[in-house]
């Protein structure tokens, strides 16, 4: 397709001006039914760059992991890797001054693979033809998600139907990607209210039919949905912000009662009291969950409804300390209980 | 430098792919793989963490033969001549059937062939078994009487799709989670659930109807619920006139039987022997799934014959979600079955005793006859070894020190022997008993193809050099047998092997490595490489051409409680140690979570 | 059966409020004798993870207890506790538990009163929830 020669030559470019020791990003394994991360050193191997609408892994985890002091890293993200990336800045697990964020704006993913597929609003376009969406073949998490520009981003790429790729810069960083690849930056501004709209309508229904439960039936959907955990700890290892390498989950913490399964809900729970101030939904926890536990939406519920409690939103702004490690000026000024 | 190299989980008999993450020679994580029909991106506790064991220090990493109670590492080279000048004599001062192999359901179907080759074509004896029969055995046996195939008549992914699911003797969430996942969809999708097992086990709480009849009544529940099929004509008698035969032997076998006996034998009380039998027999698609619950017995084989009874009562096969579905416990147990890895059979289950197929592989084979008789079972290996017929033992990727039953009685015989081999990549158990011990490479370390359950053949790629001196199994045997002189084992990859494994197994004909070039592998039988692969068996026809019944009567279990030894013991799994621990018990992170056994 | 005993556990901080439980009882002020009581050197110390295991394990409600805002012997850690506790309200409310549960209170180490109107009010409350759900859950 086009638009990835676009996204190639930029990561080709980077590499070959030594802005960047290696690109981060996804290619193809055996087939189109096989996508895997890859790191590139060698710009030749720039051509394997893929960005069709999968995510099988966070690259915000791999490139936190990758990305040492002196390591310089591309990494060629969704938004959901952007803002994840921006929240293990925040905790020290990345300095984004390392990294150089290439973003693409994004409308879903595929959950299971369909081919060459690229997502747009209303459309797909499927190796080659473009067809109506069928919104079922989405990760649901995208369903929900308010952020398809890569704002946050040095460099956001927006893909068009006829395999077109218009980019530009937010930052200075991302202008100096631009100039290396010789690529002038299109401006072409984009109203995404409507999509913000639907996602939220969709927070709406979906929170809604929890909140909608009476208490005694939120419990026992609950303890219902955490029998079917098999504790393999797909969704803590999945997870961009999980990135403690003492967890409090494993057994030598003697936290989490080993031997049992499912597991207790203190498991689920101490994951949610952890970073459930910080939940990007990126959707990677639900996709890793063998049991289909809707375990992103309850992830996203909780951190929309401390957004709310403490003004925060997660991975937009790196100077934005997680609400549950941070006090500020108000909170020196009240002296009730509450936070009201 | 970072790569993900894409492999098969060296666990369970499921067959997830898994990629591992290489960085610098060095395997340091994993992660789950896309696109795969049977993990679809997900994995369980012990997938998650398959690497942790491969670089652990117990690595084996040079050959040794014991010298005076105590290792001596020794090169190669030694340790071939040895090998080959000791079983060259033993073999010329006892004959060929004083040698017994035991090949391994954890090493590739490359090197189970080789095995099972050098056993036969060399040596010259059919000595030659593996841990199935300690397992699946019954089940190789039973439906391959019932049905003509011994292996899931059904695909994983369908489970899924089916109206009701029967699960006897399988603890799925803790033995196979990825199938159990299938069960978990298939429940929220509609299914009925009917559990039978004595135990309360995870998937009890998804289960509609919960059946704890006492160990060892298996047959009677099955019969006792057929029976009720019969009597309320629930039976499809489309599909008996047409797909089956001997019926009225089963029919006249179950006028025997009363519910009210079945209910004093299996403790289940007769309204839920008859709610089960009806929710089984009126869905649209009924599924059975079993595991070791029902074929570690002694009436083993019986209990899945009645299991494949029931299916063939109400037409439950060669359907979607339906079918006899088998839940195999190694990685590649059904590959190393497929390759004859068994005392009866040579690759493809063609019968030892089958003069034609004896000529056909004599000469692909290059030799001048091959043993006609039946070898010995792994049980009867060993009492042999106390016998004294069976005096040198050659075992592969396998701890019968811990896996076997009577250890005491393992280790008496292992302990007599004029020589014993242990092919391994840990020190186990058994290889503290060698004589020669030789350092295999894991599964990370080498290229090769594995059949899960669901007889979906896989190739697994090399992720990391093999470690210190270890070599892939299959080199070690080519080396052997050319030390002893034999033709045809230059293989120099195991491409080179499968090509051949293609020309004597039927069921892998059409298959070749360029096909296995994608995530979904392909599932035999596989006659032809423009053929697709097979996704449920007996579809049109049953393998043997109808499906046979068989009648089962009822026996008691080999021993019963009595006032000496009142308590009824049953092994069970648990969802992060695998086996005898040689790899598990040495990852850290699955360890720690059942640290010892209770 | 009999009437309902809520089973209370307290948090309390070293500097304050444990200081005002031992002046309640120092003074024999009556109060429910449902609370049980584990020291913390401060109300921030405390994990909301070992609040939420000891509402699994069956605990009718936990009172965790600090210093007036402004009086923290640590500074600033009570400002941490109160966003700690509005959290975990959350977090009840969403699984379905009645964020009731978890009371935060601020008791000085001179409120010897308070303290025992403060347990005393919280017992009734939880008295009036009823036991915790979580406990015939565990068979």
């Amino acid at each position: 397709m086009k638009c990835a020669e676009v996204i190639q030559d930029i990561a080709a470019a980077i590499l070959r001006e030594k802005l960047v020791d290696g690109v981060l990003a996804f290619a193809q394994g055996v087939d189109m039914s096989d996508i895997v991360p890859i790191l590139i050193t060698d710009e030749q191997d720039a051509r394997k760059i893929l960005i069709a609408s999968y995510q099988p892994c966070s690259l915000a985890k791999l490139a936190s992991e990758y990305g040492g002091e002196s390591k310089k890293l591309a990494v060629i993200v969704r938004p959901c890797d952007a803002r994840a990336m921006v929240e293990l800045a925040k905790r020290k697990q990345l300095d984004l001054q390392n990294i150089y964020s290439i973003g693409i704006e994004c409308y879903g993913v595929a959950r299971e693979p369909q081919g060459e597929i690229y997502i747009f609003p209303e459309e797909m376009l499927v190796d080659g033809e473009v067809k109506h969406l069928n919104k079922e073949i989405l990760s649901p998490s995208c369903l929900r998600c308010e952020y398809p520009i890569p704002t946050m981003a040095d460099v956001s790429c927006r893909i068009e139907k006829d395999g077109n790729c218009l980019v530009a810069a937010n930052t200075e960083r991302g202008e100096s990607v631009l100039s290396a690849a010789k690529i002038t930056a299109q401006e072409k501004v984009k109203d995404i209210s409507p999509i913000k709209e639907r996602a939220l309508k969709r927070q709406e229904k979906e929170f809604g039919e929890i909140k909608g439960m009476e208490p005694r039936e939120r419990l026992n959907y609950w303890l219902r949905q955490f029998d079917k955990c098999i504790k393999c700890y797909g969704c803590r290892n999945s997870c961009p912000i999980c990135y403690c390498e003492d967890c409090y989950l494993e057994p030598e913490r003697l936290l989490v009662q080993k031997e049992e399964y499912p597991p207790e809900m203190l498991f689920h729970i101490t994951r949610l009291i952890h970073i459930g101030d910080s939940c990007v939904n990126c959707g990677q926890c639900e996709t890793a969950c063998p049991m289909n536990i809707p375990v992103s939406k309850l992830f996203h519920m909780m951190s929309k409804e401390l957004g709310v409690l403490f003004k925060y939103e997660a991975g937009l702004d790196v100077d934005s300390l997680p609400p549950m490690s941070t006090i500020t000026e108000e909170d020196l000024a009240k002296g009730g209980v509450g936070l009201g | 430098m970072v790569e993900f190299i894409p492999t098969i989980c060296p666990y369970c008999g499921a067959g997830c792919s898994l990629l591992l993450e290489v960085t610098d020679g060095v395997v340091v994580g994993t992660r789950p793989r896309l696109g795969h029909p049977i993990s679809q991106g997900k994995l369980c506790i012990k997938g998650w963490n398959a690497h942790e064991f491969i670089h652990h220090e117990d690595r084996l990493k040079k050959p040794m033969i014991k010298e005076n109670s105590s290792f001596k590492e020794v090169s190669w080279p030694e340790a071939i001549k040895f090998m080959a000048e000791r079983l060259g004599e033993i073999k010329n001062k006892n004959g060929p059937d004083s040698l017994a192999f035991l090949s391994s359901a954890k090493c590739t179907n490359e090197e189970n062939y080789l095995l099972q080759k050098f056993a036969r074509a060399v040596i010259g004896t059919n000595n030659v078994d593996h841990c199935a029969r300690l397992c699946h055995a019954s089940t190789v046996v039973g439906l391959a009487r019932a049905f003509g195939s011994g292996a899931m008549t059904n695909s994983i992914a369908d489970i899924a799709e089916t109206e009701c699911i029967f699960i006897i003797g399988s603890d799925t969430m803790s033995q196979h989670p990825l199938v159990a996942r299938m069960i978990i969809m298939a429940k929220e999708k509609g299914a009925k659930i009917i559990l039978a097992d004595p135990r309360t086990i995870q998937v009890s709480k998804f289960a509609d109807l919960h059946l704890r009849h006492k160990p060892g009544s298996d047959v009677a529940l099955i019969n006792g619920m057929m029976k009720y099929i019969l009597d309320k004509g629930m039976e499809d008698k489309d599909f008996i006139s047409k797909r089956t035969e001997d019926f009225d032997s089963l029919k006249e076998a179950l006028q025997d039987v009363s519910l009210r006996e079945v209910e004093k034998i299996t403790g289940v009380p007769v309204e839920e022997i008859e709610k089960a039998a009806a929710l089984y027999a009126k869905a649209k698609t009924s599924s059975i799934i079993y595991a070791m619950g029902i074929t570690q017995h002694t009436t083993g084989t019986d209990n899945v014959l009645s299991c494949a009874n029931l299916a063939m009562l109400t037409g439950n096969i060669g359907k979607p979600g339906t079918g006899v579905n088998p839940l195999r416990g190694q990685n590649n147990v059904q590959g190393a079955c497929d390759m004859g890895a068994l005392p009866n059979v040579f690759p493809g289950y063609q019968a030892v005793t089958d003069e034609g197929v004896r000529g056909k592989l004599v000469e692909v084979w290059g030799v001048a006859k091959l043993p006609p008789m039946p070898g010995l079972t792994v049980v009867e290996m060993l009492n042999s070894v106390l016998e004294g017929k069976i005096k040198a033992m050659y075992i592969m990727g396998e701890n019968p020190m811990i896996s076997d039953p009577d250890i005491s009685h393992v280790e008496e015989a292992l302990n007599s022997l004029d020589l014993l081999v242990v092919q391994d990549i840990f020190p186990t158990e058994t290889a503290r008993l060698a004589d020669v011990v030789l350092p295999a490479a894991s599964y990370a370390e080498k290229e090769g193809t594995y059949t899960g359950t669901d007889r979906r053949v896989q190739l697994s790629r090399k992720a990391i050099e093999p470690l210190g001196e270890s070599k892939p199994d299959w080199e070690i045997i080519c080396e052997l047998a050319r030390e002893m002189k034999a033709e045809d084992f230059s293989f120099t990859s195991p491409e080179e092997i499968f090509e051949e494994i293609r020309k004597v197994t039927p069921q892998y004909a059409g298959i070749n490595y360029s096909r296995l070039n994608q995530p979904a592998g392909l599932q035999w039988p596989c006659p032809e490489e423009s053929h697709q692969g097979t996704s449920i068996l007996h579809g049109k026809e049953f393998t043997r051409g109808k499906g046979k019944f068989h009648p089962i009567v009822y026996k008691e279990q080999a021993e019963t409680p009595d006032d000496e030894f009142p308590f009824i013991l049953t092994t069970g799994r648990v969802m992060s140690q695998f086996h005898t621990r040689s790899m598990t018990g040495r990852s850290p992170k699955l360890d720690t979570e059942f640290p010892e056994g209770f | 059966m009999g009437k309902f005993e809520p089973r209370i556990l307290g948090f309390l901080c070293n500097w304050c409020t444990y200081a005002g439980a031992d002046l309640a009882g120092v003074s024999r002020f009556q109060y429910s004798p449902n609370i049980r009581v584990i020291r913390v050197m401060c109300s921030a110390r405390v994990d909301p993870v070992y609040v939420m295991k000891a509402i699994l394990a069956g605990i009718d409600g936990v009172l965790i207890g600090g210093c007036h805002p402004g009086d923290c012997h640590y500074i600033d850690g009570n400002y941490y506790t109160r966003r700690k506790a509005a959290m975990l309200k959350k977090l009840l409310e969403i699984l379905g538990i009645e964020p009731e549960r978890v009371r935060l209170e601020w008791v000085s180490a001179s409120e010897g009163t308070r303290f025992a109107e403060t347990v005393k009010d919280f017992t009734e409350t939880i008295r009036t929830l009823g036991p915790n759900p979580l406990k015939k859950g565990k068979e």
